[in-house]
């Protein structure tokens, strides 16, 4: 199965782990730990700055949606996690919050190339992930969840302009 | 991220220095917010800016559908590559008047828009 392929392939070298305090003013620090481990996978600074635009929205949205657990915590004390993994023909990015799972495909897509009228502040986040990584999936974990992103070094994906 | 105001003619010019995301977004949204005063338009000359995720496409969407609804012209001037790229993938470059440079933006509002 794919996604199961895409979320549980082997790593190839050690994982890197960067924990940081769910606050927003950390994710800069997150695109540069991410920038790093891409650029030393291997990926062109072109794809590098897509990762990290990507792992910066996974980030953002965890920020936004990660406390909701119903279990009467809330979660606020827990750090936002990073985990980057370099696989056989890639990098794959867990990013690991309290939130509850969900289904990134069931989400509806912006409305690109819609009227400016008809145009949604919202869902953008997913939407750049999924034009920009080759998968994205959502795990549920023991405690929250994990929006997994895997992007692979032939990764044929043109993301711009190719709706 | 810094954002630098001056007025130049019809215009006001608002230039972004740095990063706008999630976390700088929302002072970018405080700093547009009175902008541009009555009869003046606006320039957003983005480049200075490094960096810009969808929290920062938000903040421009809501410009662009504030300068609809309040009649003033409005252009984005100075992308980068990588900011470029952002308003392509999320298929926004059609929403917006992008011109190269805050100088040929400038001189088309100066010559009428």
């Amino acid at each position: 199965m794919a996604a199961l392929d895409a979320a549980q392939s082997a790593v190839v070298s050690g994982a890197a782990e960067l924990a940081v305090p769910a606050d927003a003013a950390y994710l800069e620090l997150v695109g540069q730990f991410v920038s790093f481990l891409a650029r030393r996978r291997g990926f062109d600074e072109q794809v590098v700055a897509r990762i990290r635009l990507a792992v910066d929205e996974a980030c953002a949205n965890a920020l936004d949606h990660g406390r909701l657990v119903g279990d009467g915590n809330d979660g606020n004390d827990a750090p936002l996690r990073v985990v980057c993994e370099s696989t056989a023909d890639g990098l794959r990015i867990r990013v690991r919050d309290r939130g509850r799972a969900f289904d990134p495909a069931t989400l509806a897509a912006p409305l690109v190339g819609a009227p400016l009228e008809k145009r949604r502040i919202g869902g953008l986040g997913v939407y750049l992930m999924r034009r920009i990584m080759d998968s994205v999936e959502v795990w549920p974990t023991d405690d929250g969840k994990e929006l997994v992103l895997t992007k692979c070094l032939d990764s044929g994906k043109v993301v711009a302009g190719d709706d | 991220m810094t954002t630098e105001v001056v007025q130049q003619g019809p215009a006001i010019i608002a230039r972004v220095q740095g990063r706008v995301d999630a976390y700088t977004s929302p002072a970018l949204d405080v700093a547009l917010a009175t902008l541009p005063g009555a009869g003046q338009h606006l320039i957003l000359d983005l480049s200075g800016a490094d960096y810009l995720s969808s929290a920062g496409l938000r903040v421009l969407l809501g410009l662009a559908k504030r300068a609809r609804a309040e009649g003033f012209q409005l252009r984005l001037s100075g992308l980068g590559p990588a900011v470029a790229e952002v308003l392509e993938i999320a298929g926004f470059v059609p929403l917006f008047e992008i011109r190269d440079t805050e100088a040929s933006a400038l001189a088309e509002l100066a010559a009428g828009g």
